[in-house]
Protein backbone atom coordinates (compact mmCIF):
# COMPACT_ATOMS: atom_id res chain seq x y z
CA UNK A 1 0.00 0.00 0.00
CA UNK A 2 1.37 3.88 -1.35
CA UNK A 3 0.14 5.22 2.11
CA UNK A 4 1.73 2.43 4.31
CA UNK A 5 4.98 2.92 2.46
CA UNK A 6 4.80 6.85 2.40
CA UNK A 7 4.18 6.98 6.63
CA UNK A 8 7.19 4.42 6.67
CA UNK A 9 9.41 6.41 4.17
CA UNK A 10 8.13 9.62 6.47
CA UNK A 11 9.33 7.71 9.76
CA UNK A 12 12.83 7.21 7.99
CA UNK A 13 13.27 10.22 6.74
CA UNK A 14 12.59 12.05 10.56
CA UNK A 15 15.09 9.63 11.93
CA UNK A 16 17.52 11.60 9.64
CA UNK A 17 17.44 8.72 6.77
CA UNK A 18 18.46 11.24 3.48
CA UNK A 19 17.52 8.05 1.12
CA UNK A 20 14.27 8.13 2.45
CA UNK A 21 13.46 11.88 2.33
CA UNK A 22 15.38 11.34 -1.41
CA UNK A 23 12.45 8.71 -2.11
CA UNK A 24 9.72 11.17 -1.02
CA UNK A 25 11.02 13.77 -2.93
CA UNK A 26 11.22 11.64 -5.72
CA UNK A 27 7.19 10.44 -5.38
CA UNK A 28 6.06 14.25 -5.02
CA UNK A 29 8.35 16.33 -7.08
CA UNK A 30 6.15 16.46 -9.94
CA UNK A 31 2.82 16.52 -8.70
CA UNK A 32 3.58 19.37 -6.23
CA UNK A 33 5.46 21.26 -8.99
CA UNK A 34 2.36 21.15 -11.14
CA UNK A 35 -0.21 22.14 -8.90
CA UNK A 36 1.79 25.09 -8.22
CA UNK A 37 2.26 25.65 -11.57
CA UNK A 38 -0.96 25.47 -11.83
CA UNK A 39 -1.59 28.08 -9.05
CA UNK A 40 1.28 30.18 -9.14
CA UNK A 41 1.17 29.99 -13.15
CA UNK A 42 4.84 30.97 -14.00
CA UNK A 43 7.45 28.06 -13.82
CA UNK A 44 10.41 30.10 -12.41
CA UNK A 45 7.36 30.51 -9.55
CA UNK A 46 6.38 26.59 -9.31
CA UNK A 47 9.80 25.57 -9.02
CA UNK A 48 10.86 28.05 -6.32
CA UNK A 49 7.73 26.79 -4.48
CA UNK A 50 8.20 23.31 -4.69
CA UNK A 51 11.76 24.01 -3.41
CA UNK A 52 9.79 25.85 -0.66
CA UNK A 53 7.40 23.22 0.07
CA UNK A 54 10.18 20.02 0.41
CA UNK A 55 12.67 22.46 2.10
CA UNK A 56 9.68 23.39 5.05
CA UNK A 57 8.95 19.06 5.02
CA UNK A 58 12.54 18.61 5.62
CA UNK A 59 12.54 20.63 8.49
CA UNK A 60 9.13 19.37 9.86
CA UNK A 61 8.99 15.92 9.45
CA UNK A 62 9.39 15.47 13.48
CA UNK A 63 5.93 17.37 13.82
CA UNK A 64 4.19 15.00 11.08
CA UNK A 65 1.73 12.97 12.37
CA UNK A 66 1.30 9.53 11.04
CA UNK A 67 -1.95 9.01 11.54
CA UNK A 68 -2.48 11.76 8.70
CA UNK A 69 -1.87 10.53 5.33
CA UNK A 70 1.65 11.70 3.77
CA UNK A 71 0.27 13.14 0.83
CA UNK A 72 -2.63 15.28 2.69
CA UNK A 73 -0.05 16.57 5.05
CA UNK A 74 2.72 17.68 2.06
CA UNK A 75 -0.68 19.26 -0.36
CA UNK A 76 -1.55 21.50 2.82
CA UNK A 77 2.51 22.84 2.73
CA UNK A 78 1.61 23.12 -0.64
CA UNK A 79 -1.21 24.92 -0.84
CA UNK A 80 -0.39 27.09 1.66
CA UNK A 81 2.83 28.20 0.04
CA UNK A 82 1.46 28.84 -3.25
CA UNK A 83 -1.10 30.62 -2.07
CA UNK A 84 1.46 33.24 0.22
CA UNK A 85 3.49 33.25 -3.14
CA UNK A 86 0.44 34.33 -5.50
CA UNK A 87 -0.44 36.95 -2.98
CA UNK A 88 3.22 38.21 -2.80
CA UNK A 89 3.91 37.89 -6.51
CA UNK A 90 1.44 36.92 -9.45
CA UNK A 91 2.72 37.13 -13.02
CA UNK A 92 1.91 35.64 -15.95
CA UNK A 93 4.04 34.18 -19.00
CA UNK A 94 3.47 32.92 -22.75
CA UNK A 95 2.72 29.75 -23.69
CA UNK A 96 5.51 29.61 -25.52
CA UNK A 97 7.61 29.27 -22.33
CA UNK A 98 6.18 26.42 -21.64
CA UNK A 99 6.81 24.32 -24.81
CA UNK A 100 10.48 23.42 -23.94
CA UNK A 101 9.27 22.08 -20.60
CA UNK A 102 6.56 19.46 -22.12
CA UNK A 103 8.03 15.91 -21.68
CA UNK A 104 5.59 14.47 -25.39
CA UNK A 105 6.22 15.14 -28.84
CA UNK A 106 6.38 18.27 -30.80
CA UNK A 107 3.33 17.80 -32.37
CA UNK A 108 1.54 16.91 -29.26
CA UNK A 109 3.20 19.28 -27.36
CA UNK A 110 1.60 22.15 -29.45
CA UNK A 111 -2.10 21.32 -29.97
CA UNK A 112 -1.82 20.04 -25.81
CA UNK A 113 -0.44 23.06 -24.38
CA UNK A 114 -2.70 25.62 -26.81
CA UNK A 115 -5.55 23.83 -24.91
CA UNK A 116 -3.83 23.79 -21.49
CA UNK A 117 -2.59 27.45 -22.20
CA UNK A 118 -6.37 28.59 -22.20
CA UNK A 119 -7.30 26.43 -19.45
CA UNK A 120 -4.70 27.91 -17.47
CA UNK A 121 -5.63 31.44 -18.42
CA UNK A 122 -8.88 30.45 -17.79
CA UNK A 123 -7.89 29.65 -14.39
CA UNK A 124 -5.81 32.47 -13.84
CA UNK A 125 -9.00 34.33 -13.93
CA UNK A 126 -11.09 32.28 -10.67
CA UNK A 127 -10.15 33.71 -7.21
CA UNK A 128 -7.10 32.05 -5.76
CA UNK A 129 -9.89 30.49 -3.31
CA UNK A 130 -11.93 28.60 -6.35
CA UNK A 131 -8.27 28.25 -8.14
CA UNK A 132 -7.00 25.94 -5.35
CA UNK A 133 -10.35 23.78 -5.47
CA UNK A 134 -10.05 23.38 -9.15
CA UNK A 135 -6.09 22.51 -9.27
CA UNK A 136 -6.63 20.13 -5.95
CA UNK A 137 -9.76 18.37 -7.88
CA UNK A 138 -8.30 18.45 -11.17
CA UNK A 139 -4.45 18.03 -10.93
CA UNK A 140 -3.80 16.19 -7.69
CA UNK A 141 -7.11 13.88 -8.26
CA UNK A 142 -8.61 14.52 -4.80
CA UNK A 143 -12.17 13.79 -3.23
CA UNK A 144 -14.10 16.10 -1.70
CA UNK A 145 -13.40 14.85 2.20
CA UNK A 146 -9.34 15.19 1.10
CA UNK A 147 -10.07 18.55 -0.89
CA UNK A 148 -11.83 19.43 2.74
CA UNK A 149 -8.78 18.33 4.44
CA UNK A 150 -5.80 19.56 2.64
CA UNK A 151 -7.35 22.92 1.81
CA UNK A 152 -8.56 23.76 5.78
CA UNK A 153 -12.67 24.13 4.75
CA UNK A 154 -15.47 22.31 5.52
CA UNK A 155 -16.93 19.57 2.66
CA UNK A 156 -19.77 21.83 1.68
CA UNK A 157 -17.60 24.68 0.88
CA UNK A 158 -15.22 22.18 -1.15
CA UNK A 159 -18.38 21.47 -3.30
CA UNK A 160 -19.89 25.21 -3.41
CA UNK A 161 -16.50 26.56 -4.08
CA UNK A 162 -15.85 24.00 -7.18
CA UNK A 163 -19.34 23.48 -8.18
CA UNK A 164 -19.08 28.02 -8.83
CA UNK A 165 -15.53 27.52 -9.93
CA UNK A 166 -17.08 25.29 -12.74
CA UNK A 167 -19.36 27.54 -13.44
CA UNK A 168 -17.20 30.57 -14.01
CA UNK A 169 -14.69 27.96 -16.26
CA UNK A 170 -17.66 26.88 -18.53
CA UNK A 171 -18.38 31.12 -18.85
CA UNK A 172 -14.49 31.79 -19.26
CA UNK A 173 -13.71 29.45 -21.76
CA UNK A 174 -17.22 30.28 -23.57
CA UNK A 175 -15.78 33.88 -23.79
CA UNK A 176 -12.59 32.69 -25.20
CA UNK A 177 -13.92 30.57 -27.99
CA UNK A 178 -16.00 33.59 -29.04
CA UNK A 179 -12.96 36.03 -29.31
CA UNK B 1 -34.53 26.40 -14.55
CA UNK B 2 -31.78 24.32 -13.41
CA UNK B 3 -31.95 24.82 -9.31
CA UNK B 4 -29.26 24.22 -6.46
CA UNK B 5 -30.25 20.83 -6.03
CA UNK B 6 -29.77 19.16 -9.49
CA UNK B 7 -26.18 21.64 -10.06
CA UNK B 8 -25.31 19.30 -6.38
CA UNK B 9 -26.43 16.28 -8.38
CA UNK B 10 -24.66 16.63 -11.50
CA UNK B 11 -21.56 17.98 -10.14
CA UNK B 12 -21.46 15.41 -7.60
CA UNK B 13 -22.32 12.29 -10.27
CA UNK B 14 -19.14 13.61 -12.23
CA UNK B 15 -16.91 13.81 -9.42
CA UNK B 16 -18.16 10.02 -8.27
CA UNK B 17 -19.13 11.49 -5.15
CA UNK B 18 -23.63 10.55 -5.28
CA UNK B 19 -24.82 8.26 -3.42
CA UNK B 20 -26.83 5.11 -4.70
CA UNK B 21 -30.03 6.98 -3.62
CA UNK B 22 -28.63 10.54 -5.52
CA UNK B 23 -27.79 8.77 -8.51
CA UNK B 24 -31.54 7.46 -9.29
CA UNK B 25 -31.89 11.16 -8.29
CA UNK B 26 -29.88 12.22 -11.14
CA UNK B 27 -30.76 9.57 -13.64
CA UNK B 28 -34.68 10.45 -13.08
CA UNK B 29 -33.33 14.57 -13.30
CA UNK B 30 -31.97 13.80 -16.62
CA UNK B 31 -35.01 11.79 -18.03
CA UNK B 32 -36.91 14.45 -17.00
CA UNK B 33 -35.33 17.77 -18.41
CA UNK B 34 -33.52 18.56 -21.66
CA UNK B 35 -32.41 21.40 -20.07
CA UNK B 36 -30.53 19.38 -17.51
CA UNK B 37 -29.22 17.26 -19.82
CA UNK B 38 -27.74 20.15 -21.79
CA UNK B 39 -25.96 21.60 -18.73
CA UNK B 40 -24.74 17.96 -17.44
CA UNK B 41 -22.86 17.59 -21.18
CA UNK B 42 -21.47 20.96 -21.13
CA UNK B 43 -20.02 20.29 -17.13
CA UNK B 44 -18.82 16.94 -18.90
CA UNK B 45 -17.00 18.76 -21.65
CA UNK B 46 -15.42 21.05 -19.41
CA UNK B 47 -14.28 18.38 -17.37
CA UNK B 48 -12.69 16.56 -19.99
CA UNK B 49 -10.99 19.65 -20.81
CA UNK B 50 -9.73 19.74 -16.99
CA UNK B 51 -8.13 16.54 -17.27
CA UNK B 52 -6.87 16.95 -20.56
CA UNK B 53 -4.69 19.74 -19.71
CA UNK B 54 -1.72 17.32 -18.79
CA UNK B 55 1.41 17.13 -16.50
CA UNK B 56 4.14 19.59 -17.00
CA UNK B 57 7.52 18.36 -16.35
CA UNK B 58 9.84 20.07 -13.34
CA UNK B 59 12.73 21.52 -14.55
CA UNK B 60 15.46 18.91 -14.44
CA UNK B 61 17.92 19.90 -11.96
CA UNK B 62 14.78 21.09 -9.18
CA UNK B 63 15.30 17.24 -7.30
CA UNK B 64 18.80 18.45 -7.14
CA UNK B 65 18.48 21.55 -5.84
CA UNK B 66 16.28 20.55 -3.37
CA UNK B 67 18.50 17.71 -1.99
CA UNK B 68 21.37 20.18 -1.67
CA UNK B 69 19.76 22.22 0.32
CA UNK B 70 18.19 20.19 2.13
CA UNK B 71 20.17 16.36 2.92
CA UNK B 72 23.89 16.68 3.05
CA UNK B 73 24.62 15.30 0.14
CA UNK B 74 22.74 15.49 -3.56
CA UNK B 75 21.03 12.43 -4.96
CA UNK B 76 23.86 10.15 -6.36
CA UNK B 77 24.01 6.82 -7.28
CA UNK B 78 26.97 4.94 -5.83
CA UNK B 79 28.79 2.91 -8.26
CA UNK B 80 31.90 0.91 -8.12
CA UNK B 81 35.31 3.02 -9.03
CA UNK B 82 37.86 2.39 -10.55
CA UNK B 83 41.75 3.37 -10.63
CA UNK B 84 43.08 5.13 -13.66
CA UNK B 85 46.84 5.65 -14.16
CA UNK B 86 48.23 6.79 -17.73
CA UNK B 87 50.59 3.94 -19.47
CA UNK B 88 53.35 5.83 -19.04
CA UNK B 89 53.08 6.16 -15.38
CA UNK B 90 51.91 2.38 -15.46
CA UNK B 91 54.62 1.18 -17.00
CA UNK B 92 56.87 2.75 -14.30
CA UNK B 93 54.22 2.11 -11.38
CA UNK B 94 52.25 -0.73 -11.73
CA UNK B 95 50.27 -0.62 -8.78
CA UNK B 96 52.17 -4.40 -7.13
CA UNK B 97 55.18 -2.99 -8.04
CA UNK B 98 54.32 0.65 -6.69
CA UNK B 99 53.13 -0.69 -3.51
CA UNK B 100 56.24 -3.06 -3.11
CA UNK B 101 58.46 0.09 -3.73
CA UNK B 102 56.50 1.68 -1.53
CA UNK B 103 57.03 -0.78 1.58
CA UNK B 104 60.22 -1.04 0.53
CA UNK B 105 61.18 2.44 0.65
CA UNK B 106 59.11 2.90 4.14
CA UNK B 107 61.07 -0.40 5.22
CA UNK B 108 64.56 1.88 4.61
CA UNK B 109 63.69 4.85 6.30
CA UNK B 110 62.50 2.92 9.28
CA UNK B 111 65.90 0.89 8.88
CA UNK B 112 68.04 4.33 8.35
CA UNK B 113 66.38 6.10 10.77
CA UNK B 114 66.84 3.03 13.74
CA UNK B 115 70.71 3.26 12.44
CA UNK B 116 71.04 6.93 12.58
CA UNK B 117 69.04 7.72 15.44
CA UNK B 118 66.83 9.61 13.44
CA UNK B 119 62.55 10.27 14.69
CA UNK B 120 61.11 8.42 12.29
CA UNK B 121 57.98 10.30 11.80
CA UNK B 122 57.01 11.31 8.36
CA UNK B 123 56.88 14.70 7.74
CA UNK B 124 56.97 14.90 4.17
CA UNK B 125 56.75 12.67 0.83
CA UNK B 126 60.35 11.49 -0.28
CA UNK B 127 62.01 13.22 -3.27
CA UNK B 128 61.94 10.17 -4.97
CA UNK B 129 58.01 9.67 -5.46
CA UNK B 130 57.12 12.72 -6.35
CA UNK B 131 54.54 13.51 -8.83
CA UNK B 132 53.42 9.91 -8.15
CA UNK B 133 50.08 8.85 -7.00
CA UNK B 134 52.10 7.82 -4.44
CA UNK B 135 53.36 10.90 -3.11
CA UNK B 136 50.10 12.04 -2.03
CA UNK B 137 49.26 9.35 -0.46
CA UNK B 138 52.04 9.56 1.63
CA UNK B 139 51.88 13.04 1.93
CA UNK B 140 51.17 14.13 5.54
CA UNK B 141 48.25 17.03 4.98
CA UNK B 142 47.29 18.95 2.41
CA UNK B 143 48.91 22.97 2.64
CA UNK B 144 46.15 24.52 1.29
CA UNK B 145 42.70 23.47 0.05
CA UNK B 146 39.67 25.11 -1.95
CA UNK B 147 36.14 24.22 -1.80
CA UNK B 148 34.11 23.90 -5.45
CA UNK B 149 30.47 24.35 -5.83
CA UNK B 150 28.76 25.40 -8.71
CA UNK B 151 24.85 24.58 -10.04
CA UNK B 152 24.07 24.53 -13.82
CA UNK B 153 20.34 23.70 -14.79
CA UNK B 154 21.57 19.98 -15.15
CA UNK B 155 22.99 19.49 -12.06
CA UNK B 156 25.76 20.15 -9.44
CA UNK B 157 29.46 19.87 -9.19
CA UNK B 158 30.37 19.76 -6.00
CA UNK B 159 34.05 19.10 -3.71
CA UNK B 160 37.83 20.12 -3.09
CA UNK B 161 41.01 20.98 -4.57
CA UNK B 162 43.94 20.45 -2.15
CA UNK B 163 47.55 21.10 -3.02
CA UNK B 164 50.75 20.01 -1.45
CA UNK B 165 53.43 21.85 -3.63
CA UNK B 166 53.26 20.87 -7.25
CA UNK B 167 50.94 18.67 -6.57
CA UNK B 168 46.77 18.64 -6.59
CA UNK B 169 44.46 16.08 -6.00
CA UNK B 170 40.34 16.78 -6.73
CA UNK B 171 38.01 15.60 -4.97
CA UNK B 172 34.50 16.09 -7.08
CA UNK B 173 30.96 14.49 -7.02
CA UNK B 174 29.51 15.39 -10.24
CA UNK B 175 25.81 14.89 -10.66
CA UNK B 176 23.78 15.52 -13.84
CA UNK B 177 20.81 14.91 -15.25
CA UNK B 178 21.96 13.34 -18.63
CA UNK B 179 25.30 13.02 -20.37
CA UNK B 180 28.29 15.56 -19.72
CA UNK B 181 31.61 15.96 -20.47
CA UNK B 182 34.18 16.42 -17.48
CA UNK B 183 36.63 18.70 -18.51
CA UNK B 184 39.64 19.59 -16.29
CA UNK B 185 42.23 22.34 -17.56
CA UNK B 186 45.75 23.16 -16.63
CA UNK B 187 49.08 24.55 -18.22
CA UNK B 188 50.63 22.46 -20.58
CA UNK B 189 53.46 21.76 -17.80
CA UNK B 190 51.08 19.68 -15.87
CA UNK B 191 51.15 16.46 -15.92
CA UNK B 192 48.28 14.23 -15.22
CA UNK B 193 49.23 11.49 -12.44
CA UNK B 194 45.73 9.44 -12.56
CA UNK B 195 42.22 8.81 -11.79
CA UNK B 196 39.65 7.46 -9.71
CA UNK B 197 36.60 7.61 -11.64
CA UNK B 198 33.23 5.61 -11.39
CA UNK B 199 33.61 2.26 -13.88
CA UNK B 200 31.37 3.56 -16.55
CA UNK B 201 33.97 6.85 -16.85
CA UNK B 202 36.67 5.16 -17.62
CA UNK B 203 36.11 3.90 -21.45
CA UNK B 204 35.69 7.67 -22.29
CA UNK B 205 38.91 8.97 -20.67
CA UNK B 206 41.03 11.57 -23.10
CA UNK B 207 44.41 12.99 -21.43
CA UNK B 208 45.99 15.67 -23.60
CA UNK B 209 48.42 18.20 -22.80
CA UNK B 210 47.22 20.55 -21.03
CA UNK B 211 43.23 19.03 -19.81
CA UNK B 212 41.72 15.72 -18.99
CA UNK B 213 38.23 14.96 -20.21
CA UNK B 214 36.16 12.11 -19.50
CA UNK B 215 32.28 11.36 -19.81
CA UNK B 216 29.76 11.68 -17.26
CA UNK B 217 26.19 10.49 -16.73
CA UNK B 218 24.41 10.23 -13.50
CA UNK B 219 26.07 10.70 -10.39
CA UNK B 220 29.98 9.88 -9.60
CA UNK B 221 32.53 10.63 -7.71
CA UNK B 222 35.90 11.41 -9.23
CA UNK B 223 39.56 11.70 -7.51
CA UNK B 224 42.15 13.41 -9.59
CA UNK B 225 45.71 13.49 -9.41
CA UNK B 226 48.06 16.33 -10.85
CA UNK B 227 51.24 17.72 -10.85
CA UNK B 228 53.65 20.33 -12.05
CA UNK B 229 56.84 18.60 -12.82
CA UNK B 230 58.34 22.53 -12.33
CA UNK B 231 57.77 22.41 -9.01
CA UNK B 232 55.09 25.41 -7.88
CA UNK B 233 51.13 24.95 -7.69
CA UNK B 234 49.21 25.56 -10.16
CA UNK B 235 45.77 26.70 -10.76
CA UNK B 236 42.83 24.49 -12.47
CA UNK B 237 39.48 25.16 -14.33
CA UNK B 238 36.96 22.71 -13.81
CA UNK B 239 33.93 22.78 -16.79
CA UNK B 240 31.14 20.79 -17.06
CA UNK B 241 29.50 20.55 -20.52
CA UNK B 242 25.74 19.34 -21.38
CA UNK B 243 24.75 17.43 -24.51
CA UNK B 244 23.54 20.88 -25.61
CA UNK B 245 27.73 21.93 -25.71
CA UNK B 246 26.76 24.76 -23.14
CA UNK B 247 29.76 24.43 -20.63
CA UNK B 248 29.69 26.06 -17.07
CA UNK B 249 32.95 26.26 -15.44
CA UNK B 250 34.98 27.34 -12.00
CA UNK B 251 38.59 28.09 -11.73
CA UNK B 252 40.38 26.75 -8.49
CA UNK B 253 43.52 29.09 -7.68
CA UNK B 254 45.98 27.87 -5.31
CA UNK B 255 46.25 31.24 -4.08
CA UNK B 256 49.73 32.56 -2.37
Amino acid sequence: MRADDDKKLAARAARGDERAFEAIVERYETVIYNAAYRIARDPDDAADITQSVFIKVYRKLGTYDPSYKLFSWLYRIAVNEAINHVKKHGRMVAVEEELGRSSESPATDVARLERSDRIQQALMELTIEHRVVVVLKYFLELSYAEISDVAGIPEKTVKSRLFSARQRLKRILTDQERQ
Amino acid sequence: MIDDRAVELMNGEMDGENSPAESREFAQLLESSDEARAYYEELLALDGRLQGAGTVKPPRDLRARILSKTTRAPARRRSRRTLLIPDNLLEAFSPRLAYAFAAGVAAGLVAFALLAGWDATPTAPADALRGSLLAWELASEAESAREVQFEMPEGLVEGRVSYAGPHARLDLTVTTDGPAELVLRYGEQVRFDGLVAPDDADSHLNVVESETRLMHSGSGDYVVYLSNPRGEPFPIEILVCGEGGVCYAESVDPGP
